[in-house]
């Protein structure tokens, strides 16, 4: 009897709308100089706050969330379906995890993986005997 | 005598096999040539970026994702009900840098769109926030949307 009521009071379309996102591989450039290595993958559409890099043993994953209904209006015509981003790199040794340095400009989140002093090129001086 | 009936039916059989691997290649395809699980081709090339467009009651919105590009590289025009879209995308190795990957390639596009009601050419807003365009069209005066109030008689 209670519920009956709770279900009939309950006010209609209260629920959070909800909209999947699929998930894709961003696109990414890989760069590297004597420094550092640079990665630049491409999120359009994920805002600075939904973007995740994160290094655990080795492993590289960077997400992107679009924020979710950022529809104006009524679709007229549709070419694509919004989607979040993912992907996962094997890091190489010798790079400083705790220099690593991220920035999110025009929908393309960049990525400065420091190389450790160790791996630096490094020119040995060789001494006449 | 009957092992050639057998033997077309295993080709009929492969056939059928043939179709649903093609049907279900075809279902998980969702229409879009930017999906990375389907490699790039020449008409990925070709169509780019993909638009999307809104009809926002007294706006009509054209939303497209263009990662990489900045404002100054894009150009929109807007003549006799047409939209167009250009722009370029460089695809350049920073200075002093070696390339290991680029999947990021190089872009340079025009698409042209009719707007399918009169817009307000003057006011028309371009902003590009996070890599995605948005243009925003507001609608011509006879074209907006009017509630028509009925009258009893």
């Amino acid at each position: 009897m209670n519920t009956s009521q709770n279900l009939a009071q309950r006010p209609r379309h209260t629920t959070d709308p909800i909209q999947q996102h699929a998930t894709v591989a961003a696109r990414v450039d890989v760069f590297e100089n004597k420094d550092e290595v640079l990665l630049l993958a491409e999120m359009p559409g994920a805002t600075a706050d939904g973007v995740n890099v994160h290094l655990d043993q080795g492993k590289l994953t960077i997400s992107g969330r679009r924020p979710p209904l950022d529809a104006p209006g009524v679709l007229l015509a549709g070419e694509f379906q919004p989607r979040d981003y993912h992907r996962t790199f094997a890091i190489p040794q010798g790079i400083d995890g705790a220099k690593i340095a991220a920035k999110f400009v025009d929908g393309v989140l960049q990525i400065h993986l420091p190389k450790s002093e160790t791996l630096k090129p490094r020119r040995i001086e060789v001494k006449a005997g | 005598m009957f092992t050639g009936f057998g033997d077309f039916d295993k080709t009929l059989t492969t056939f059928d096999e043939l179709r649903r691997r093609m049907d279900r290649l075809w279902s998980e395809f969702d229409g879009s040539w930017d999906d990375p699980r389907w490699p790039s081709t020449s008409l990925a090339s070709s169509t780019w970026p993909l638009v999307n467009l809104y009809d926002a009651g007294a706006n009509l919105v054209v939303k497209a994702d263009v990662p990489g590009v900045s404002e100054k590289d894009l150009q929109i025009h807007i003549s006799n009900g047409t939209l167009s879209i250009g722009g370029e995308r460089k695809s350049v190795v920073p200075e002093g840098y070696t390339a290991h990957r680029q999947e990021r390639g190089e872009v340079k596009f025009l698409r042209s769109f009719s707007v399918p009601s009169k817009v307000d050419a003057e006011r028309i807003t371009a902003t590009i926030k996070d890599g995605v365009l948005t243009v925003t069209m507001p609608k011509a005066p006879e074209a907006q949307p009017r509630q028509i109030t009925v009258q009893a008689q």
